[in-house]
């Protein structure tokens, strides 16, 4: 294997080799694999591993995610780099060894459905139910607590205006007369607090 | 190397594939209160993705279950996209998609994160682009041109790793070994409460209350392990109060003879000292700005421990 080619090749094994030259867990380390791993992402010289028995669309994301896994790997095993080598030929090697380890893997296990964005349909009972119960507060978890001085100022009242008003909340600090930041860290610690009752309930 | 690359600014692009999926269809699992909440999860959940990570290519030590994203009820209600990182805390992963000029960062994830990373998605979610990190937000939306080098991001969150985040503290959350006072001495001492839970009102906890921890400390032999007490008071002009106790554990009564503590300043220089001489604990109190840096030594004889602390 004849070493440091091309002008890429030479840049990649000087970035390997300086990496090395750092303790693992350095700010200088960390900035030069960060390089390292952007180089080999974008190498032309990639191989393209790829199996034709499956559809193209499925092959070529196992072989991203293969690409993945290398580019990770040799970004924690940094320090194994042999420097009369070229990183590109451990890239291209750890690349086909890790496609075929996906390809077994895949073949045993049903595939992923493909997830549509847009199409991901909200359940507008589930929505209505949720709401209905943080209105009617039959144990009084949502209005136990209010910020001091204001009783109006309930988890109740922030919730239902900010998931089903869609109200900013500048908005609610206007009415309530309170400062955002007031508003929104005691809407966040309620939230904590009230955690294992929403667990009950969304998961029924 | 080519010096003009140097001023570049860092960025870090990672392909999204088959793992990257498996997130987003764990997330989406759980049923949306709205159509603009699904579409949320989705990019945000391909967000943590990319930043968990680079995070990791990059030797930092993620937390998967320790971030609010990772909870559903958290995720329900609020607009989060955070990682945890240990050692260190939240960095919040917030989603740009191909031709906005802008990135959003809802108020409920402005205030206890210790950084922002501004994450381009492309148009068909086959890619993701890290552009750029900033410390601080203090508005809802942050132009691109804002957005600074991951260098910057390297350099302050190598330097957080080594030290003990008291900033994380007001927000409760605390790293291994610290536990409460309550845990670890005995008997009981009368501890200041900040204000029970069980209390109607509530008050926020950077407006007045003290937090506290305590770590055991080993020093060389096993009857001199004392516990260091670190409490947190914040005071009204945002400088933090400090102060330090050193307590003996177990049944004994008195520290050891001799024992030291010092105060040491960002430069490593003692700043204050105090020293056990029959004595059932040693106390030292200063105060500090956010960002500040110290580091308290408890020294034996020939042995000492430092831990190192951002304010």
């Amino acid at each position: 294997m004849t070493h440091g080619q091309t002008e890429d090749d030479r840049e990649l094994n000087q970035l390997a080799m300086e990496a090395k030259q750092y303790p693992d867990r350095s700010y200088e380390r960390r900035r030069i694999l960060n390089r390292l791993a952007n180089k080999i992402f974008q190498s032309p010289k990639l191989h393209r591993p790829h199996c034709d028995s499956l559809p193209p669309a499925i092959s070529e994301d196992l072989y991203r995610e293969a690409l993945n896994i290398t580019v990770m790997e040799i970004c924690k095993k940094i320090d194994k780099y042999d420097s009369s080598r070229d990183v590109l030929g451990w890239v291209n090697f750890l690349l086909k060894n890790r496609f075929i380890d996906l390809l077994r893997k895949w073949k045993n296990m049903p595939s992923l459905d493909e997830i549509d964005p847009i199409g991901s349909e909200p359940d507008p009972s589930a929505s209505a139910d949720l709401k209905q119960w943080i209105e009617a507060d039959p144990d009084g978890f949502f209005t136990r607590k209010h910020i001091k001085k204001n009783p109006k100022a309930t988890f109740q009242f922030i919730v239902l205006a900010r998931i089903w008003e869609d109200r900013k909340w500048e908005d609610i600090s206007a009415e309530l007369n309170i400062s955002n930041s007031t508003l929104c860290e005691f809407y966040k610690q309620q939230l904590r607090e009230l955690k294992p009752y929403f667990k009950d309930f969304l998961a029924n | 190397m080519n010096a003009n690359r140097m001023k570049e600014p860092l960025t870090f692009s990672v392909p999204l594939a088959r793992e990257a999926k498996r997130r987003v269809q764990e997330r989406l699992k759980q049923k949306h209160l709205t159509d603009r909440h699904a579409r949320q999860v989705y990019v945000n959940a391909l967000s943590t993705y990319a930043v968990e990570y680079y995070l990791e290519c990059m030797g930092f030590e993620v937390d998967r279950t320790g971030s609010d994203s990772a909870d559903r009820v958290i995720r329900e209600f609020t607009d989060v996209a955070d990682v945890m990182v240990r050692s260190i805390g939240k960095f919040e992963c917030r989603p740009v998609l191909a031709g906005d000029r802008a990135v959003s960062v809802p108020l409920e994830v402005r205030c206890d994160r210790q950084g922002y990373f501004a994450v381009q998605l492309n148009a068909d979610f086959t890619e993701a682009t890290i552009l750029g990190f900033l410390k601080k937000v203090t508005a809802a939306e942050v132009p691109l041109e804002e957005w600074r080098s991951l260098d910057d991001f390297l350099q302050y969150a190598s330097h957080l790793e080594s030290s003990h985040q008291l900033s994380q503290w007001l927000h409760h959350v605390f790293e291994a070994g610290w536990e409460t006072a309550e845990a670890v001495l005995s008997p009981p001492r009368m501890v200041w409460r900040s204000g029970s839970t069980a209390a109607v009102s509530w008050r926020s906890p950077t407006s007045g209350g003290a937090i506290e921890r305590v770590k055991r400390l080993k020093l060389e032999r096993a009857e001199d392990e004392v516990a260091l007490l670190v409490r947190l008071s914040p005071k009204l002009d945002a400088e933090m109060g400090i102060g330090v106790e050193v307590y003996p554990t177990g049944d004994r009564t008195y520290l050891p003879q001799d024992l030291k503590l010092m105060v040491l300043d960002e430069d490593g220089i003692a700043v204050m000292q105090a020293e056990a001489r029959s004595t059932k604990n040693i106390q030292l109190k200063f105060s500090g700005e956010p960002g500040e840096g110290f580091s308290i030594k408890v020294a034996l004889g020939e042995t000492s421990i430092t831990e190192a602390f951002t304010i």
